[in-house]
C-alpha cells in the first residue's frame, strides 16, 4: 500500500506547504503595510516576491506539455502540476475551451496560487477543474462573460486574469507579418506586475473605448518592426481586422510568447475576429484552440 | 542597498541551519534574518528557501511543528535536530577551511601579478 501512503503524504505535504506560503505572504504584506505602502500594492509586491513574473516564462511551456486535446483532465493535471512547484509559480493556469461550438475562441484563465482565503482557494480549484460547471450541468468551459461574472463574485480569489490568443496580419513599413495577439482582461499586466518601457499599460477604460483598440506592443516586435522608436506610441497601424493604437511594453518576462496585447470586451471582439477570420481565412492563422 | 549576491551551491543549507540553531523559527523569519544579518546582500527567494527547508526536514536535520506565531497565526516552526547540529558544525568547519584556502589562492595570484 505504499502508493496509497505516498498519495496521502503528498496531499498532506502540499496542504502544509500552501499554508506555509500563505503565512509567508501575509507576513510580507504586513511588513510592507507597516512601512507605509498601500494594501493593494503590498499584496501585488508580496505575490511578485513569492514567485514573480519570471515564472511566467516557464508556465506556458509547462501548460502546453500538460494539456492535451481534452480539456477537463488537462485542467486538473495542469493545476496539480503547478501545485507541485508552488515556489516558482505565483500563477496557475488553465485553458478554457469553447463552450459554444460557434464561438471557437479559447481563453486562458490564470489565478493567484495563493488566494486570500481558503474559501477562495476552493473556488479557484472549482473553476479550474470545472466542477462548478459540471454541477450546473453545463458541459464545456466558461465563456468570457461567465469568467467576468465569476471574477466579480469571487472576492476571495485575488487577481484572476484571462487571455485569449489569435493570429493576425500586421501591416507596417510596407511589409506584412503574421503576429499573435492576445486579448486580455484589463487587470492582466497589473497582476503580472509588468510595466511599460514607454507609453502606458492597459487601463480599465480601454475595454470600453470605442475607437481604435489600444494595444500593447511587445519589445521584440517594437524593435524589429518599428526600429525601437518612441514616436510609435499613440499612432495607429493597420492590423488584421482593424486599426490599433499602440502602447508599448517591456516584455522581458514574457519572452517571445506573444507580440501584442489588447483589452476589449471579449464578446465584441470574438464576434469581430470570427467574422474577419471567415472573410480572410487564407491570410490568417486560425484562432488557437487552447494554448 | 548593496547588490544581491548569488550564494555558492550548497551554502544555503548551512546558512539555514545556522539561523535555526538559535532557536525555533519559521520560514519567513529565516529569510528576514538572513537578509538582516548579511545587510541585504543575501536575499533568499522563497523558491529556494522552502524547498531547502523541506529538504533539510526530509534529511532529518530539522524538525518542524505547527505553532502559534507572534501574530497569532499558525506557522511552521523549524528546530535543529542533533544530526542537524552535527552537520552544522562539520559544514562550518568545511566552509572555514574552504574560504581560507580560496583566500590563500587569491592572495597568491595578486602577489604574482605584482
Amino acid at each position: 500500500m505504499n502508493w496509497w501512503n505516498r498519495l496521502f503524504r503528498r496531499g498532506r505535504l502540499e496542504e502544509q506547504l500552501e499554508k506555509e506560503l500563505s503565512f509567508h505572504l501575509e507576513q510580507h504584506t504586513a511588513d510592507l503595510v507597516a512601512r507605509g505602502a498601500s494594501l493593494d500594492e503590498t499584496r501585488r509586491q508580496a505575490r511578485m516576491t513569492l514567485g514573480a513574473g519570471t515564472s511566467e516564462r516557464s508556465m506556458p511551456r509547462r501548460t502546453r506539455r500538460t494539456l492535451g486535446g481534452k480539456h477537463s483532465p488537462g485542467w486538473t493535471l495542469c493545476f496539480s502540476n503547478v501545485r507541485e512547484e508552488p515556489w516558482d509559480n505565483d500563477c496557475c493556469s488553465a485553458v478554457a475551451g469553447p463552450r459554444d461550438r460557434a464561438q471557437r475562441d479559447a481563453f486562458q484563465c490564470s489565478g493567484s496560487l495563493i488566494p486570500d482565503t481558503c474559501d477562495g482557494s476552493r473556488r479557484l480549484r472549482d473553476l479550474l477543474c470545472q466542477r462548478q460547471f459540471r454541477r450546473e450541468k453545463r458541459l464545456g468551459s466558461p465563456s468570457y462573460p461567465e469568467f467576468l461574472d465569476y471574477q466579480a463574485r469571487g472576492a476571495g480569489v485575488a487577481d484572476f486574469i484571462a487571455s485569449s490568443g489569435h493570429g493576425m496580419l500586421l501591416s507596417a513599413n510596407g511589409a506584412n507579418e503574421l503576429i499573435s495577439l492576445e486579448m486580455v482582461s484589463e487587470n492582466y499586466f497589473r497582476v503580472l506586475g509588468v510595466h511599460a518601457a514607454a507609453g502606458r499599460m492597459l487601463m480599465d477604460s480601454d475595454a470600453r473605448f470605442e475607437g481604435a483598440p489600444p494595444a500593447i506592443l511587445s519589445y521584440s516586435l517594437w524593435q524589429r518592426k518599428f526600429g525601437g522608436t518612441g514616436d510609435i506610441v499613440g499612432k495607429t497601424s493597420c492590423c488584421g481586422f482593424g486599426r490599433f493604437l499602440w502602447l508599448e511594453l517591456y516584455n522581458a518576462i514574457f519572452g517571445n510568447r506573444c507580440n501584442t496585447w489588447s483589452a476589449r470586451s471579449y464578446s465584441h471582439l470574438s464576434a469581430g475576429i470570427a467574422h474577419r477570420l471567415r472573410e480572410h481565412r487564407g491570410n490568417f492563422a486560425g484562432p488557437r484552440r487552447g494554448i | 542597498m548593496p547588490p544581491k549576491s548569488d550564494l555558492p551551491q550548497g551554502t544555503l543549507d548551512l546558512l539555514i541551519l545556522k539561523v535555526v540553531a538559535r532557536g525555533p523559527v519559521h520560514g519567513y523569519a529565516i529569510a528576514q534574518r538572513l537578509q538582516q544579518v548579511s545587510r541585504d546582500v543575501v536575499q533568499v527567494p522563497q523558491g529556494s528557501l522552502y524547498p531547502a527547508l523541506h529538504r533539510l526536514e526530509n534529511r532529518g536535520l530539522l524538525i518542524a511543528d505547527w505553532e502559534k506565531s507572534e501574530t497569532g497565526r499558525e506557522a511552521k516552526f523549524y528546530r535543529l535536530t542533533r544530526k542537524g547540529r552535527a552537520q552544522l558544525e562539520s559544514g562550518s568547519e568545511n566552509w572555514a577551511r574552504l574560504t581560507e584556502a580560496v583566500g590563500l589562492i587569491l592572495r597568491l595570484s595578486e602577489e604574482g601579478a605584482e
